[in-house]
């Protein structure tokens, strides 16, 4: 809520200053009204590697939906299928972690979510490698559901 | 009725009054909740935008209620608020007068300063972190007073320079909602890539490094609320996609 300091004029045009504070993590306004915001440290990695990465993963998921659709069930394609899909969903809920529980926010339930989404995805690792070596397949599995 | 400014005769309009839900809230007075206040105001003695209702709203019935605006030309930015839903300029909202009422609220996900006027502190100071003015690494030369550009340079600014920093496109961003603190939002993104492109300005690749960040430019999904409520038809939506797309190296 608005914090209203003193009761003189000075204390009405500082008393818009919103401090809604979750400790420091999401301060309405750091610093003084004149200061920049300050940018999060520069990090390749989080920044643009993690995006080329991103699109890499789903422009390769089209070639090889449509030779799995086209061509059927294929040893290598659903090999591919099962480690990218994984990979990109992780990818994908990962955004959503971080849109919406970011560290600077919700530092616990953020740790929480990202370790629970890791051990999501190496089940799901497992789970493709398990079904495509040791039943059917991927490609297999989608074909006779859809038949089904 | 409506007057004729020369005198001469002029046809009797029946008033046609319409309703206008408009949020109110007082910081005098912060314990009372924000509420829509009701006005009924006569369209055939009013002009025909959104802040001619609320000036004359302001000037008839309620002193108290408070906006920002200045040029009433959709050129300045201050009358950005929400109305119907969508964000404009109150100055170039034409009022629908089939619609039986209209709400008018301050810009989404900001916090008000009263009724219709958001506080815009933290958009202003994002803005400065992109640092929007031409850097130059070299000194100019002697005699060379122009930093000289060529017509399809100029060109590329196209788009970009219109912008009048209203906010409508930032505060419709959802991206920006959650996350207002560290993700730039579309104003300022445009901005970036504005002087990212100058080719008047040498410091792009600096530009482009200081947002290597997961939050600076990559929270943006291609959500394109931005370009669909831009009141004055720019296009940010495209300029972040150009950001990405020369980040991407």
């Amino acid at each position: 809520m608005f914090h209203i300091k003193n009761d003189n004029w000075i204390g009405r045009v500082s008393a818009f200053q919103a401090t809604k504070t979750l400790e420091n993590g999401a301060e309405y306004i750091k610093g003084t009204v004149n200061e920049a915001v300050v940018l999060p440290p520069k990090d390749k990695v989080a920044g643009s590697y993690h995006w080329d990465f991103e699109r890499l993963l789903s422009l390769s998921l089209i070639p090889l939906t449509i030779t799995s659709v086209v061509n059927g069930a294929h040893p290598i394609t659903d090999l591919c299928l099962g480690v990218i899909l994984p990979f990109h969903c992780h990818l994908g809920f990962d955004a959503m972690i971080t849109d919406y529980y970011p560290s600077r926010r919700s530092p616990v339930l953020n740790k929480v979510l990202t370790w629970s989404l890791r051990g999501a995805t190496l089940i799901a690792l497992y789970g493709c490698y398990e079904f495509n070596t040791n039943d059917v397949g991927m490609t297999e599995l989608v074909k006779k559901v859809w038949h089904a | 009725t409506v007057e004729s400014a020369t005198g001469g005769q002029v046809t009797n309009k029946d008033p046609l009054n319409k309703t206008f839900n408009i949020y109110r809230w007082n910081p005098d007075k912060p314990a009372e909740k924000p509420h829509l206040q009701q006005y009924q105001v006569d369209l055939n003695a009013c002009g025909p935008m959104v802040l001619d209702v609320l000036i004359k709203i302001k000037n008839e019935q309620d002193p108290t209620l408070t906006f920002r605006r200045s040029c009433r030309e959709g050129i300045c930015g201050s009358c950005a608020m929400n109305i119907n839903g969508t964000n404009t300029l109150a100055c170039l909202a034409k009022i629908d007068r089939n619609a039986s009422n209209t709400k008018i609220y301050p810009l989404p996900h900001m916090y008000v300063v009263k009724d219709l006027v958001p506080d815009l502190t933290r958009f202003y100071k994002q803005y400065k972190s992109i640092e929007p003015f031409l850097k130059k690494k070299t000194a100019p030369k002697d005699g060379e007073r122009e930093h000289y550009q060529s017509i399809a340079d100029r060109k590329k600014l196209d788009g970009l320079y219109e912008c009048i920093l209203c906010a409508c496109c930032s505060t419709s961003c959802p991206s920006y909602w959650w996350n207002s603190d560290e993700y730039l939002g579309p104003a300022v993104l445009l901005q970036a890539y504005r002087w990212m492109i100058d080719s008047r300005d040498d410091y792009a690749q600096e530009r482009r490094e200081a947002l290597q960040n997961p939050f600076s430019v990559y929270r943006c999904h291609t959500i394109m609320n931005c370009t669909r409520t831009c009141p004055k038809g720019l296009n940010p939506g495209r300029a972040i996609a150009m950001i990405k797309k020369e980040m991407a190296l």
